[in-house]
């Protein structure tokens, strides 16, 4: 965990509310950072206070470069949507424990901006000989990130609640059409309505299952305890920290 | 040339430590700097038996700072000092305690408990957390309950008490007083104003616990007041809190009548930013000729300079 300064090397708006941030790093961080992990970026802005939290979206070990895909939703991410290439950020990084890789196939469940972290996942899992497939949801196309369906179009399934894009529908309709014990291991990231409705139909998978879940957050090292969440074991309700527990946990264990 | 300043028998080497409920247990932060570069190491508030704290969403940012509702959570005095206090204690020579009671027994039962740990310097009693609604601010905000607190402590407590006040009343001065009659060696003014934010889309309250404590540079003005207004009215040193964000920010809490100065909410976003304002008081020490940096100890009730 360090606090670095990152050269903004492209900022390209993709949607309408969806951005692309690549950052130059320093190449030694860079072998610590996991598909799950995530970076608390710096806004240097009026009536910005607080850092925001992203999860890495890819890294490219050779260049430098890391990517985020921020989705305009407040004040900071509409702040940090007007930085320029050749601007420095602050970033702590890299920040909190990232997803379980398995061999075998794997079924990735994302839902709007939660394809950023599930992008460098997929990447990885590929990397590592295993196999993916990808139900990617969005509401509509100001949500739909085309560059990573180009990168996986074989292994990936759209659902858009708009027609005109992909299937119609949502990611829970998508997961009825799929034979879910041929898997061995789920992700899934997504806004909560999302792991909601699909939390029923994973009910009885055997297998490992894992989100990544968002919150709001203070420090994102473990400082505040302002990011818990609430999750159930033997003991009943326990608290946990996204930021340092997190943010990807086992999916059977959130009380959502 | 020294930075060196005196809370009740204790000696810090400097006046910068972090404010409790901001720090973690130290160990947050020791990839970030070594952390014997602060004048003293203030814990997370410990409780007698362990607390999960309250509903989420417990932060919500604001446009100077934020409003939490964390409300106590923390693994308990057990847990405390079989796991965390042996980490710890090598971080730095010294180590302040934040503790907080449903009860003045529980107060007594900590203070004893940690009086058996000689790597624990000092206690700094929580009675002023908005956040819970056993103890927490309502001893902070009731005379009598004070008075009873800290008269208890001090019975069994041989070393250096320091009682954190809550901003929540009309009249801080009461508290402080109060305070320092029943055998306090030092305050911290001040913990968090109450507050509270709604979400406007789904009409509801935003935290989870519907209300929440304000801290940030949002305070700081308040803050000094406090500071201020206490200062000419008890003897016993002050730790000013809220708001720090800045050199000129301890300046002026120090220039009010703090002898030292905790830093909050501005950990969590920069989080080396203390052992920069370390630096940065050295450097204007130094720059300003001054001996020691207490002589600026209320420098404004004497009319200032120039």
């Amino acid at each position: 965990m360090q606090d670095l300064k990152g050269v903004v090397v492209d900022k390209q708006f993709i949607t309408e509310e969806i951005f692309k941030l690549k950052v130059y790093l320093s190449e030694k961080i860079l072998a610590f950072i996991d598909p799950g992990s995530f970076a608390m970026l710096k806004v240097e802005a009026k009536g910005v206070y607080l850092r925001r939290p992203f999860s890495f979206a890819d890294l490219d070990i050779k260049t430098g470069m890391v990517t985020f895909y921020v989705k305009v939703v407040g004040r900071g991410t509409k702040a940090l949507g007007e930085i320029n290439p050749g601007q420095e950020i602050s970033m702590l990084l890299p920040l909190g424990r990232g997803f379980t890789r398995r061999p075998g196939k794997s079924l990735l469940i994302a839902g709007g901006i939660g394809v950023a972290p599930l992008n460098f996942l997929a990447k990885r899992i590929i990397e590592d000989g295993g196999k993916v497939s990808f139900l990617y949801g969005v509401r509509n196309a100001r949500q739909f990130i085309a560059e990573i369906y180009s990168k996986f179009k074989k292994e990936m399934e759209v659902y858009c609640e708009e027609p005109g894009l992909g299937n119609r529908g949502s990611v829970r309709d998508g997961l009825l059409t799929k034979e879910i014990m041929a898997y061995d291991q789920i992700y899934l990231c997504g806004p909560m309505g999302m792991l909601k409705a699909v939390k029923p139909i994973l009910k009885d998978f055997p297998g490992l299952i894992e989100v990544s879940l968002e919150s709001y957050m203070a420090c994102g090292f473990g400082a505040c305890l302002g990011c818990a969440v609430q999750l159930k074991n033997k003991d009943g309700i326990i608290y946990k920290k996204v930021c340092q527990d997190g943010p990807v946990f086992n999916f059977k264990d959130v009380v959502l | 040339m020294s930075l060196m300043v005196n809370i009740g028998e204790l000696t810090l080497k400097n006046p910068v430590m972090p404010a409790s409920g901001t720090f973690g247990f130290g160990l947050e932060f020791k990839d970030f700097f070594d952390l014997k570069k602060l004048g003293a190491l203030v814990v997370k508030t410990i409780t007698k038996n362990p607390r999960l704290g309250n509903v989420p969403p417990r932060v919500f940012e604001l446009s100077s700072g934020l409003i939490n509702s964390i409300g106590l959570a923390n693994p308990g005095w057990e847990y405390f000092r079989e796991k965390i206090l042996p980490q710890i204690k090598a971080l730095h020579e010294v180590l302040i305690l934040n503790i907080a009671g449903e009860s003045v027994e529980e107060f007594v039962f900590l203070a004893n408990e940690a009086q058996k740990f000689e790597e624990i310097k000092a206690l700094e009693l929580n009675v002023s957390c908005p956040n819970v609604k056993k103890g927490g601010m309502a001893f902070g905000t009731d005379l009598e309950a004070l008075k009873q607190i800290v008269s208890a402590v001090r019975k069994i407590y041989r070393k250096p008490i320091i009682v954190k006040l809550t901003p929540n009343v009309t009249d801080i001065t009461i508290f402080a007083k109060a305070s320092e009659n029943a055998g306090a060696d030092a305050l911290t003014l001040i913990n968090t104003f109450t507050g509270m934010v709604i979400d406007v889309k789904n009409k509801k309250p935003l935290l989870g616990n519907f209300y929440g404590g304000v801290s940030g540079p949002a305070i700081r003005p308040m803050a000094i007041k406090m500071v201020y207004d206490c200062f000419k009215a008890v003897s016993i040193p002050i730790i000013g809190v809220g708001g720090i964000d800045s050199l000129d920010a301890a300046l002026e809490f120090i220039m009010a009548g703090a002898t030292a100065v905790q830093v909050g909410s501005q950990n969590l976003v920069d989080p080396g930013f203390l052992p920069r304002l370390v630096e940065q008081l050295e450097l204007y020490v130094k720059d300003s000729a001054l001996g020691n940096i207490s002589e600026l100890t209320g420098i404004v009730h004497r009319g200032g300079e120039g």
